[in-house]
């Protein structure tokens, strides 16, 4: 009855992380068709940083997750400019290979980030301080004040984000965007201007989803594959292009895997959510809840 | 781009580099011979993706999947049998062919980025399973077989090289067929293909299979080469990466391109020893430099003037 309850609750916090983690690459899959599989490296690049200042400037908490969320909100623009629009504009390409080269160079992207990191700060895992100390006891079950923080934190985010996106009219915008790229240029909306805001509201919500995963899990320049890999089963189980099916999904990796890693043992975690992973896409090759 | 077969372009891209590598042992150092030799069996990986990639337009994110099945089924075989090596080597194709077809059910069904998650998915679970039955397959460190295939390097250096250009010449056999014209058909509208009267799921069937025989062929040689076999050379993500930059470099579609991205690959890879960590970030900014300014590659490159 304990460990049930201690799933529960554990599963419920990690989950709720995972499902911040996942929603940035949904969004700019559903609104720009954009596959980034840099995403993990993003994530870890915000945390590090925000680290560094934390531990070597003695700066303050805010101070540095502030630091850490810039980085990835540049990167996010570099990628854009430097990367996925010149390929997105190229010639050279022919169309219907476009999608797999700007995976494929998002791919590479994620290994000199990578690459980069690892010479910078080494490769021993940080851990962002957490924000409050504390534990709070239910039942027998202790959990910190920090765990509690950072689910909440997490949801409160995901909760933002749905507002925005569906109660403001830059949340229209991008609703527009993705449904017809074709149609929102024809209403004399431009479409750079639309990608512009993606991609800074992408950097953003990865840049503070990177520092809450760090506080809770830790992070190092080789978890990069790992959370890129999380974050694309996650929102691949959910349908690519929706955000709902993407926070579905989180609370079903997550649950499995806290429940693996206490009925059976921690190092399995991540095998059964593999199985059902291949086992769902069988059943419904577009996920839970797919458009595309 | 599509790739010219004239005499000529046969005989500066397949017969000169040939005689030239033929003649390679005598002026190299065991070191040297020994790296090429595992690029030459990496060329082997990459052109199997390429299969794949290039002209069936499947983004294969499992290559290692294949590779791996294959080296670990002829290692299994090897250290708890007494069959011979060559036996085992069969035996590792054959399972790894297996594998391949499981894996092409997925790939019939699901697209792009679907069937993109699955065979990462089928690379992730393999090393998870590899480390959990570290008592039989050695787990992190690795297998060592008391099998080789030649004690000597230059016999080795030989064999991997004759096993490159055999597997070259098929796949670009298949290439040129109107099989590849047809998985190319396939890649790029397979709802026109299909009306055309084109049964596509056959000639998927088929790219799967020579895809996964030549890479499972291949793995169970290198690690009979190397003497181990590991997770980091045979499964690891790093080397699945590895193979998508070789063929990115060298030039997608082509089949010769996959070959000197991997050469390119693995030799500046054993030049940028000295940069540490730098070196992966170093390579992959070079990769999408290329991908950003020639699409083509290295192949692209050279056969355009030529």
């Amino acid at each position: 009855m304990q460990v049930a309850f201690q799933i529960l609750i554990n599963g419920f916090i990690i989950s709720s992380i995972y499902a911040l983690g996942a929603v940035g690459f949904s969004l700019i899959f559903g609104t720009a068709g954009i596959l980034n599989l840099a995403h993990g490296a993003f994530l870890v690049l915000s945390a590090m940083v925000a680290w560094f200042f934390i531990s070597a400037f003695k700066l303050p908490l805010a101070a540095g997750i502030a630091l850490g969320v810039l980085s990835a909100v540049i990167f996010s623009y570099l990628l854009f400019f430097l990367v996925v629009h010149p390929l997105d504009r190229s010639k050279k390409i022919p169309k219907e290979e476009k999608e797999v080269f700007i995976l494929t160079a998002t791919l590479l992207c994620s290994m000199i980030i990578q690459g980069l990191l690892d010479y910078t700060f080494g490769s021993t895992p940080i851990v962002i301080a957490p924000f409050t100390p504390g534990v709070v006891r239910i039942s027998n079950i202790s959990i910190t004040y920090n765990e509690v923080i950072l689910a909440l934190a997490s949801l409160a985010i995901i909760g933002l984000l749905y507002l925005l996106i569906n109660r403001t009219k830059t949340g229209k915008l991008l609703l527009a965007a993705s449904m017809s790229h074709t149609g929102l240029a024809l209403m004399g909306v431009e479409l750079k201007k639309v990608y512009i805001l993606l991609w800074g509201i992408y950097g953003l919500l990865t840049g503070v989803s990177g520092v809450l995963l760090a506080s809770f899990l830790g992070a190092s320049a080789s978890s990069v594959p790992d959370l890129t890999g999380l974050a694309f089963s996650i929102v691949v189980l959910g349908g690519l292009g929706s955000i709902t099916g993407s926070f579905f999904a989180s609370y079903i990796i997550g649950y499995l895997g806290t429940i693996t890693a206490y009925l059976i043992s921690p190092s399995y975690t991540t095998l059964p959510a593999f199985f059902v992973l291949i086992l769902i896409l069988f059943i419904k090759p577009r996920g839970l809840f797919g458009r595309f | 781009m599509q790739l010219q077969l004239s005499r000529s372009t046969i005989l500066k891209f397949g017969l000169i580099p040939i005689i030239a590598f033929a003649f390679l042992p005598q002026f190299l150092s065991l070191y040297l011979l020994g790296t090429l030799t595992i690029a030459l069996y990496f060329s082997v990986f990459a052109m199997s993706w390429d299969l794949l990639f290039g002209y069936s337009g499947e983004v294969n994110f499992g290559p290692t999947f294949l590779i791996g099945v294959g080296a670990y089924t002829a290692a299994l075989f090897n250290v708890n049998t007494g069959l011979p090596v060559v036996i085992c080597i069969i035996l590792g194709t054959s399972v790894a062919v297996i594998a391949g077809l499981l894996l092409v059910a997925p790939a019939l069904r699901l697209r792009g980025p679907y069937f993109g998650l699955i065979t990462l998915v089928s690379v992730l679970i393999l090393d998870q399973v590899i480390t959990i039955f570290a008592q039989y397959t050695g787990g992190e460190i690795g297998l060592s077989l008391p099998g080789t295939l030649a004690a000597s390097n230059q016999v080795n250096y030989y064999l991997a090289l004759v096993f490159m250009v055999v597997s070259a010449v098929i796949f670009l056999a298949i290439a040129s067929s109107p099989i590849g014209l047809i998985l190319q058909a396939g890649a790029q509208d397979p709802i026109a293909a299909e009306s055309l009267g084109f049964n596509l799921t056959k000639y998927k069937v088929l790219a799967f299979g020579v895809s996964a025989f030549f890479s499972g062929l291949a793995g169970a040689l290198l690690v009979f080469y190397l003497g181990t076999a590991s997770v980091s050379v045979v499964v690891s993500i790093s080397v699945v990466l590895q193979i998508i930059i070789a063929v990115i470099i060298g030039g997608r579609r082509s089949i010769i391109g996959p070959i000197l991205g991997s050469l390119f690959i693995i030799l500046t890879g054993q030049w940028l020893q000295y940069l540490g960590q730098l070196d992966y970030a170093v390579v992959s900014l070079f990769a999408l430099i290329i991908l950003l300014f020639f699409p083509d590659g290295i192949a692209g490159m050279l056969l355009r003037k030529a």
